[in-house]
């Protein structure tokens, strides 16, 4: 390996150790990795550097700042355009959100409770079975009920296999070559859904 | 950062771009809590202030809704989304008073070589603590550059796209930031080991 090709390799580091570099980058990293010991160490240290970096937490901007949004877009609507009032909007926001949020909690819950329930269904993800059939990824509606969910899970004969993630997102897997078909159904159900996609195989 | 993929992210993104286009509040909602908290993260690290971080966040967001229907899709969702909080920023930057931000070349020019100090020492040593004073004292570009990419976990092109210029830039630029934090690192080690 050329003096050249170690440098490049050296500034492309930070993108293979955040997992971002396209496979010819990633090439030139892993070549450098194993021609040069100062790279392996460097390496190492940026793992641990990106770490730290994210160790410090940063706090979620509060729901303020959601509110301080949507009563600036509201005050910016036509006339024409039926909306609440700001300041009554204002007076019943906060617990709406307050209401969303522990909706989303109870929502977690539930469907650990439905999981906890369908043992005859239930199959470890590491097993054969956890491979077959697609996967569909999916976000409730804050304000979907347990029966709803329930229902709808039965409707689509899905099964929840994965989430919720820090986005909120669940995976259910449905029958081989059915996902067209339930992501038809749920467009159908946005009491329900607020958004499915399918998950490429 | 703990996250789902990038590109389920995105498509979730896109979807909620198209409602919120078509003046769905509800999506921008869901917009806000996809989004700000990686937008409120960004601004607080160069900021220092969560009351202004929060001003940007929302600053952000409301451009982001009144810019929905143009947004072509040219770039990933957050990389749009980041570009227009750096505008901000960097309008809020320019206009507080001059700062003397301690020059991390000055450190480098009394320690003895680059390599004083091995990576792995320091990968072990280090602590959280550290870093974010290391941090505090990188130039605004650098700073800018190692959130990016080491709390954002965002791509060299996302990173050439936000902050304008060539991805070669942003790869010297992220190179000199390396070697700048590594030797304030040496620097605060040595001082651990004083004590």
């Amino acid at each position: 390996m050329t003096d050249a090709e170690l440098h490049e390799a050296r500034l492309l580091l930070p993108w293979f150790v955040n997992g971002t570099l396209d496979e010819a980058g990633r090439h030139t990293v892993e070549a450098g990795l194993e021609a040069s010991a100062t790279l392996r160490a460097e390496r190492d240290w940026l793992v641990a550097l990106r770490r730290d970096v994210q160790a410090e937490t940063i706090a979620a901007p509060d729901d303020a700042g959601l509110a301080q949004l949507m009563q600036r877009i509201d005050g910016e609507r036509p006339a024409n355009v039926v909306s609440l009032p700001v300041a009554k909007r204002a007076r019943w926001f906060a617990p709406v959100l307050a209401l969303a949020a522990s909706l989303v909690l109870g929502q977690a819950i539930v469907i650990g409770v439905l999981l906890g329930e369908r043992d005859e269904g239930f199959r470890p993800l590491s097993g054969p079975t956890a491979t077959a059939g697609d996967r569909i990824q999916i976000r409730f509606q804050p304000e979907a009920t347990e029966a709803q969910i329930r229902t709808l899970l039965l409707d689509i004969d899905g099964d929840i296999v994965a989430g919720p993630g820090a986005l909120g997102l669940y995976t259910i897997r449905v029958e081989t070559g059915r996902s067209g078909a339930v992501l038809q159904r749920l467009t159908t159900r946005r009491d329900v859904v607020d958004s499915a996609t399918a998950v490429p195989r | 950062m703990a996250q789902d993929d990038p590109s389920s992210q995105n498509a979730h993104a896109l979807e909620l771009l198209a409602r919120m286009a078509r003046g769905d509040q509800s999506a921008l909602a869901a917009f806000y809590r996809l989004l700000a908290p990686q937008v409120n993260a960004f601004a607080l690290r160069q900021l220092s202030d969560p009351d202004e971080a929060r001003e940007v966040t929302v600053d952000t967001m409301h451009d982001v809704w009144k810019g929905a229907a143009a947004f072509r899709g040219d770039a990933l969702v957050r990389t749009w989304v980041f570009g227009i909080a750096r505008h901000k920023l960097l309008d809020r930057l320019r206009r507080r008073p001059a700062q003397r931000t301690v020059d991390l070349d000055e450190i480098s020019e009394i320690l003895p070589s680059e390599d004083a100090t091995p990576f792995d020492e320091i990968a072990r040593r280090q602590r959280a603590g550290h870093v974010a004073h290391c941090m505090e004292r990188l130039s605004a570009e650098h700073r800018e550059c190692v959130q990016l990419v080491f709390f954002s976990d965002l791509g060299l092109a996302e990173v050439a796209s936000i902050q304008n210029c060539p991805e070669n830039t942003v790869k010297t630029r992220l190179f000199h930031a390396r070697r700048n934090l590594k030797r304030c690192l040496e620097t605060r080690l040595e001082g651990d080991r004083d004590d």
